[in-house]
């Protein structure tokens, strides 16, 4: 047995609060070996954070207090008095990387000076000494011309390099353990592989230990070597990320595996939520703290005093006290019947065209330049049916979302919905319009006003609309609509702040639904939200399209998702649609190098899967829209690019019934693959 | 919103705001129940007590004419606290509105009336008020109207602020997405989440106001001389400052005691409707 690098050994944690107390870790035990990477899993509230932050005593105390052992190098750095021990070690040789890269740097110092500024404090170098090392690390974390990038200011730097320098002075003493907290998460998915891949390369490389913790069970399926999942501040399941996925033992993991789309699944299967929330940790929990949400609950779970850490495998140990759980993901009742789409078009979208200008100078503003937002874009959604729109962050889909909804007015082009050309409506019209399109915004709590309860938030364009007459059926619409979405209307009086996220996406559904729309526009509906909670809602879209014959243009960024949920797929890049098809052959055979990098960075919540597949990652960012590479857009980041590609934009073409791509030489990729393949 | 209990459990655990409201509600009665508590009618003159000193027939004295200082201060309590509620009531609302109007429409609208705005911020407020006094006479409403309208501008920008930054929340937009009108946006969505910063410098703006139509009585610009007001008396008394102090004194301190409590009252309220600096109490 080789050493371990840090210890931990029955943390607890508690806020001890003026009226109340919050036990926030309940006797977590981990360790972690040199060069391993270590996965810490589970819903958001779970305690992954706090635990991580504890072990450093990063949180604050009081009101915090700690309990247990965390060893590093045979000194525990839990125990106050071995305080000034714990300042060296860290960020030095235990170091962490946080969710925000912007805010986490100084805006108006030189990124290369503040990674060496790091480096003086805790090596003790000379400042030339400490620029060589500084600009070594840039290019460890694969920042292209160091040189050149270390005079430039953070605001100079993208979200996934600004996330990179970050890395680079994590790593900069050598640290013999990286602690990854959500760091990729506000990423878009090909920039979180591309850092993911980076960083495991790195730690590889240099024996470091990495513990990352997330709440992307796809992201510890493909690089986690172990894995510990945390529920209401236990570790309630830990073992080889093989194990967990292959054989979870806990009800908590089924029921986490069992909730999130995946891209390997068939369209029928219904998600399978975990319903009601995790405990709020007020008090210490009674029994098994999941049995309350858990379906396979055992009689004796709710009562039972102590779960013992019990061995089910070779390392892998599960607290539930269910021997025979059920794992299976698909169950009769949990099958959708299959959707009928008819052969009619509700909205079309021809040639659609937004520039914004670009204006520069202070007293006399001169359009300098135009961002091309939308290009050239041409859609077409039929009646029922649920159409996919992918990209990164950047790409025009909010844009494309606005446009409909008349909130932006297109340069040129046609948005027609049942034959009215939306961009042609005057102001009132517009209004009027919007009984029968709505949008479902991403965030839930931004996008209700904190000032009204929730039943007027609900019932609020039943009033503008004047849709109901008299306050006996307003009520009534009310409640029909409250129980529509699941939700309790005896909630009817709280304000939003008062509901959790899940609720609070349910009261954005219903407040969509009020005025009876036919097409929906959902943005990003459920990307601020915990994965089980993404499965409630989506469940809850696709049972209401059932019901109510609603058609959905669902924007994401999660291809997994997008997937789940949609008919008909359309892959977007710069403002272009790139590609577009029905989502079978779209998942199935995608033609775009673009789309194919989208689906290979999604990683899939199975290890043996992972294990087998081939990423294909691109390179460098999503440039600015205000400076369009010419030709094919995409051709800069692109694998195949060739002379071609630079030349003219390529035209979409159907490649076969219903498949739409632009791109020159995505016949040539196919033809490469599938002769690779053959020769295998 | 916040509880109730909270509230007050706030308002407690900071001594000077619980004193600075139970002086403001001690002038506020004074001011409601004048005609009941006066012991003398503050206009009758009694001149054999002309600057008589304060004994217990009179416990504040006498003034000039010999008229009770005591009446005549709660019932300047009642001319201060009307002046400073309406004025700063028709200025609150006036420039709450265009404010309002302004941040939400933008362009042209805005450009119009946040020019106007500078414009009138360029000329001192006490000037303003005393232009607008002078052009259209002397009479406590015409009083009111020069504090009021001198105080627009202060709400016109503040306001300005707080709706454009407002307006680019997600719940505005959720209400456009819905097909609100533009009137409804703004009295229902945008008014009542931008509203509490104004409140708090209302609160303090009243102080102001008070010092404003001491200053302008002063000064003869104010109330009609037979309504007896603070700063009326402060300036009839002040060439008797020598040999009678009190004639100044007393309602001098009035002013400066009303004053100092609805700013540290003010104060007090930004901090209990700031959730972040309410955590912290």
């Amino acid at each position: 047995m080789d050493k371990t690098v840090l210890n931990v050994n029955k943390l607890q944690t508690e806020f001890r609060m003026r009226r109340y107390t919050v036990y926030a870790v309940n006797g977590v035990s981990y360790d972690i070996h040199p060069g391993e990477i270590v996965g810490v899993v589970g819903e958001s509230g779970c305690g992954k954070s706090v635990s991580q932050m504890s072990t450093l005593r990063l949180v604050p105390s009081p009101p915090a207090h700690i309990a247990g052992n965390a060893v590093y190098e045979g000194k525990d750095l839990v125990d106050p008095s071995n305080a000034e021990y714990l300042r060296s070690v860290r960020g030095g040789k235990i170091a962490m990387i946080f969710q925000e890269p912007m805010t986490s740097l100084n805006p108006v110092m030189k990124v290369g000076e503040q990674i060496s500024e790091a480096i003086r404090l805790h090596m003790k170098l000379g400042a030339n000494e400490a620029r060589a090392r500084t600009i070594e690390l840039m290019k460890k974390v694969r920042i292209p011309d160091a040189e050149e990038r270390y005079e430039s200011y953070p605001h100079e730097f993208s979200g996934g390099m600004c996330q990179r320098l970050m890395i680079a002075m994590a790593m900069s003493c050598d640290p013999d353990l990286l602690i990854a907290d959500e760091s990729t998460t506000a990423l878009d998915v090909t920039i979180q592989a591309q850092i993911l891949e980076m960083l495991r390369d790195v730690v590889r490389e240099t024996q470091t230990a990495l513990l990352i913790v997330t709440h992307n069970l796809g992201i510890v399926a493909r690089y986690a070597d172990k894995i510990y999942v945390m529920y209401a501040g236990s570790v309630v399941e830990y073992g080889r990320a093989a194990d967990i996925f292959t054989a979870p033992s806990h009800a908590y993991t089924i029921g986490l595996l069992n909730s999130v789309p995946r891209l390997d699944d068939d369209k029928d299967r219904m998600l399978m939520p975990i319903e009601g929330f995790p405990p709020n940790l007020q008090s210490r929990p009674e029994g098994c703290a999941f049995s309350a949400r858990c379906t396979q609950k055992l009689p004796e779970c709710a009562s039972c005093s102590e779960f013992p850490l019990k061995m089910v495998g070779d390392g892998h140990y599960s607290l539930c006290i269910n021997d025979h759980l059920d794992r299976s993901q698909r169950r009769s009742d949990t099958l959708f019947e299959a959707k009928r789409i008819p052969d009619e078009t509700l909205l079309e979208i021809r040639g659609l065209h937004r520039e914004f200008p670009v204006k520069k100078g202070i007293l006399f503003k001169k359009t300098v330049g135009k961002v091309h937002a939308l290009n050239d874009v041409n859609l077409r959604i039929r009646r029922g049916e649920t159409l996919g729109l992918v990209g990164e962050s950047g790409c025009g889909k909010t844009t494309l979302a606005r446009s409909i909804l008349g909130l932006i007015s297109p340069t040129s082009g046609e948005i027609l919905y049942q034959g009215t050309d939306l961009t042609k409506l005057d102001k009132r019209k517009t209004r009027e319009m919007r009984k029968d399109i709505q949008l479902i915004f991403q965030d839930p709590f931004a996008s209700l006003d904190p000032r009204m309860s929730i039943g007027s938030i609900i019932g609020e364009p039943l009033v503008v609309h004047k849709l109901t007459s008299g306050k006996a059926e307003y009520l009534k619409r009310v409640e029909e609509l409250f129980i529509m979405v699941g939700l309790d209307p005896s909630l009817r009086d709280r304000s939003p702040h008062e509901l959790s996220g899940g609720q609070r996406q349910r009261v954005g559904i219903a407040r969509a639904l009020a005025s009876e729309p036919r097409f929906l526009v959902c943005d990003e509906p459920v990307s601020a939200l915990d994965v089980s909670v993404q499965a409630q809602i989506l469940n809850l879209l696709e049972r209401l399209q059932r019901e109510l014959g609603l058609t959905y243009l669902f924007i994401a960024h999660d291809l997994s998702v997008v997937r789940h949920i949609s008919d008909t797929i359309a892959v977007m890049y710069l403002g272009r649609i790139v590609e577009k098809g029905d989502w079978k052959t779209l998942c199935k055979n995608p033609m775009h190098p673009y789309t194919r990098a989208l689906l290979s960075a999604v990683p899939i919540p199975d290890p043996e899967i992972e294990r087998t597949r081939n990423i294909e990652a691109i390179k460098g960012d999503v440039p600015s829209v205000s400076r369009l590479p010419g030709g094919c857009s995409f051709h800069p980041r692109c694998p195949y690019a060739s002379a071609d590609c630079a030349a003219a934009v390529p035209e979409l073409r159907e490649t076969e019934p219903g498949h739409f791509v632009a791109c020159p030489v995505a016949d040539a990729i196919r033809g490469a693959k599938s002769q690779a393949g053959s020769a295998e | 919103m916040m509880k109730k209990g909270s509230f007050i459990r706030v308002l407690v655990s900071r001594w000077t705001v619980l004193l600075s409201v139970i002086l403001i509600a001690l002038f506020i009665i004074a001011a409601v129940f004048a005609p009941l508590l006066m012991p003398y009618d503050p206009l009758a003159m009694d001149l054999p007590n002309r600057l008589a000193a304060p004994s217990l027939k009179h416990l504040l004295g006498c003034d000039l004419m010999g008229r009770d200082i005591m009446s005549r201060i709660i019932y300047g309590a009642r001319t201060s606290m009307l002046i400073a509620f309406v004025s700063i009531i028709i200025g609150g609302i006036a420039g709450t509105l265009l404010g309002l109007v302004a941040g939400y429409f933008g362009g042209v609208v805005d450009t119009v009336i946040m020019r106007l705005t500078d414009a009138m911020m360029a000329i001192p407020q006490i000037v303003l008020a005393l232009g607008i006094g002078v052009a259209l006479g002397r009479s406590t409403l015409n009083l009111m109207i020069a504090i009021g309208v001198s105080s627009v501008p202060a709400y016109i920008r503040m306001m300005r602020g707080q709706t454009v930054s407002t307006k680019n929340q997600m719940y505005v937009l959720s209400a456009n997405v819905i097909g609100c009108s533009d009137s409804r946006v703004m009295y229902r969505h945008i008014l009542p989440n931008s509203i509490s910063p104004l409140i708090v410098t209302a609160t303090i703006n009243l102080g102001g106001a008070i010092m404003a139509e001491a200053s302008l009585s002063y000064l003869g610009l104010g109330v009609p001389p037979e309504i007896p007001a603070w700063g009326t008396m402060v300036s009839d008394g002040f060439q008797y400052i020598e040999t009678a102090p009190m004639l100044s004194v007393i309602p001098g301190l009035c002013i400066m005691l009303v004053v100092l409590a609805f700013n540290i009252f003010g104060d007090g309220l930004r901090d209990m409707l700031d959730p972040r600096v309410r955590g912290s109490l």
